[in-house]
C-alpha cells in the first residue's frame, strides 16, 4: 500500500512539473536530463478581489406632533360665529419612514366633550385639510387617509394641517374639547 | 437535512417579521371656546312714516305690513319683546298728546294686533316659550288708527325698542 501511494505521489509531481513547464512557455531549447530548469511565471494582468458587505436596515415609521395651535378657535364675537374660523398650520407634524406611508386622522369621539350639554357638538363641525390644499373634510370617528389612496414618498420631513370650524349659532356657549388621533402606517 | 430545514424556517420567519405593517400614532386635543352671543338688529324699517293726509286714512287707519324686519342671532334660546320708549308721542299738538297705544303691532307670521305700551310685550317667543338658538328674521306689522282725536301736526314721533333676551 505504501508503495502504491509513493508511486502516485511521484506521478503527481511529474504531472505538476509538466504543467508548470507548459505554463512557463520555456523557449525550445535542449535541456539535458538532470538540469534544473528555472523560469519566471508572469503576473496576472488584472486583479479583481471581492468582498461581501452585509447590512440590514430596520423598518422605521414615526410620526410626531411638533406643534399645535388650539387657542385660535375662540368664537367670542358675532363675526367669528357668522364666518367661522380657519386656522392655517393648526398642527405641524414630523414624519420619518423608509417605506411609502399613509397618514389617517380620526376623532376620538362622535361629539366634542364639554360645552353646553343640551347642544352636543359633533366632530364633523371640525374640518381639516392639508395645508395649502384647501379642500376641507369633516372629521369623523372613522379613520380617513389624509392623502387618499396615494401613498406618500418615503423620507423624513414635515407637513401641516389646516383646520376650519363654522359652528354657527347652533351650539350653546361653553368650552368644547375633542381628542384627535393621527396614525401613520406603511400598508 | 435538519440544518437546512432550520435555516429555511428562519428565513421565512424573518421575512414575515419584516413585512408586517407598522403603525405609529400621535394624538392632539382640540379646544374650542364659544362665547355667548345674543344679537338683534333692525334690518329694515328704521324710520317709518304714517301720513294721514286724507279723510279716508283717518277713517280707516293705515296698516304697514312687514314694516320692520329684525334679524336675530343667538346661540342661546331667545325671545324678543317690543315696547314704546315713552307713554306718549313727542311733538304734535301739545293739547292732544297721543299715547303710544295708538300704535298697534303684531308679528307678521300671525297673531292679532296689540297696542304698544312702555311695558315690554312679546313679539317673538316668550320667557316661558323661547325660540331655538340660531339665526332668524322677524317681521313686524304696524297699524295706526288715530281717528280724529288728535290735532293736526306733522311731527308726532315715537321711538320703539326691540329687546332680545335669553332670560
Amino acid at each position: 500500500m505504501k508503495k502504491i501511494l509513493l508511486s502516485t505521489s511521484i506521478f503527481a509531481l511529474i504531472t505538476i512539473g509538466l504543467v508548470s513547464t507548459a505554463k512557463a512557455q520555456i523557449p525550445a531549447t535542449r535541456v539535458p536530463l538532470g538540469t534544473v530548469v528555472s523560469a519566471a511565471v508572469p503576473a496576472t494582468p488584472t486583479a479583481a478581489p471581492t468582498s461581501t458587505v452585509t447590512t440590514s436596515i430596520v423598518e422605521v415609521l414615526d410620526l410626531a406632533v411638533t406643534s399645535q395651535t388650539t387657542s385660535n378657535f375662540d368664537f367670542s364675537n358675532i363675526t367669528t360665529l357668522d364666518k367661522g374660523i380657519t386656522n392655517t398650520n393648526a398642527v405641524d407634524f414630523m414624519f420619518r419612514s423608509n417605506k411609502p406611508w399613509f397618514v389617517s386622522i380620526k376623532a376620538d369621539g362622535a361629539n366634542f366633550t364639554g360645552g353646553d350639554a343640551s347642544t352636543p357638538m359633533p366632530a364633523t363641525t371640525l374640518q381639516y385639510s392639508f395645508t395649502g390644499v384647501n379642500t376641507f373634510t369633516p372629521l369623523t370617528e372613522t379613520a380617513t387617509f389624509l392623502g387618499g389612496s396615494t401613498a406618500q414618498a418615503r423620507g423624513a420631513g414635515t407637513f401641516s394641517l389646516d383646520y376650519k370650524m363654522n359652528p354657527g349659532y347652533n351650539y350653546g356657549p361653553g368650552n368644547y374639547s375633542l381628542g384627535i388621533t393621527y396614525t401613520i402606517t406603511n400598508q | 437535512m435538519k440544518k437546512l430545514i432550520l435555516v429555511t424556517l428562519s428565513i421565512v420567519l424573518f421575512y414575515a417579521a419584516t413585512s408586517k405593517a407598522q403603525t405609529k400614532t400621535a394624538t392632539g386635543t382640540f379646544a374650542v371656546k364659544i362665547s355667548e352671543i345674543i344679537d338683534l338688529t333692525v334690518s329694515s324699517g328704521n324710520a317709518l312714516t304714517f301720513d294721514f293726509n286724507d279723510m279716508s286714512k283717518l277713517d280707516n287707519g293705515i296698516e304697514q305690513l312687514n314694516a320692520v324686519t329684525l334679524t336675530s342671532k343667538s346661540n342661546q334660546p331667545w325671545f324678543v319683546s317690543v315696547k314704546a320708549n315713552a307713554a306718549n308721542f313727542t311733538g304734535g299738538d301739545v293739547t292732544t298728546p297721543m299715547p303710544a297705544s295708538v300704535i298697534k303691532f303684531k308679528n307678521a307670521d300671525g297673531g292679532t294686533y296689540l297696542p304698544l305700551s312702555t311695558t315690554d310685550a312679546a313679539l317673538s317667543g316668550t320667557a316661558g316659550s323661547k325660540n331655538p338658538r340660531g339665526t332668524s328674521t322677524i317681521k313686524v306689522d304696524y297699524r295706526l288708527d288715530p281717528g280724529y282725536a288728535y290735532g293736526p301736526a306733522s311731527d308726532y314721533a315715537m321711538t320703539i325698542t326691540y329687546t332680545i333676551s335669553k332670560l
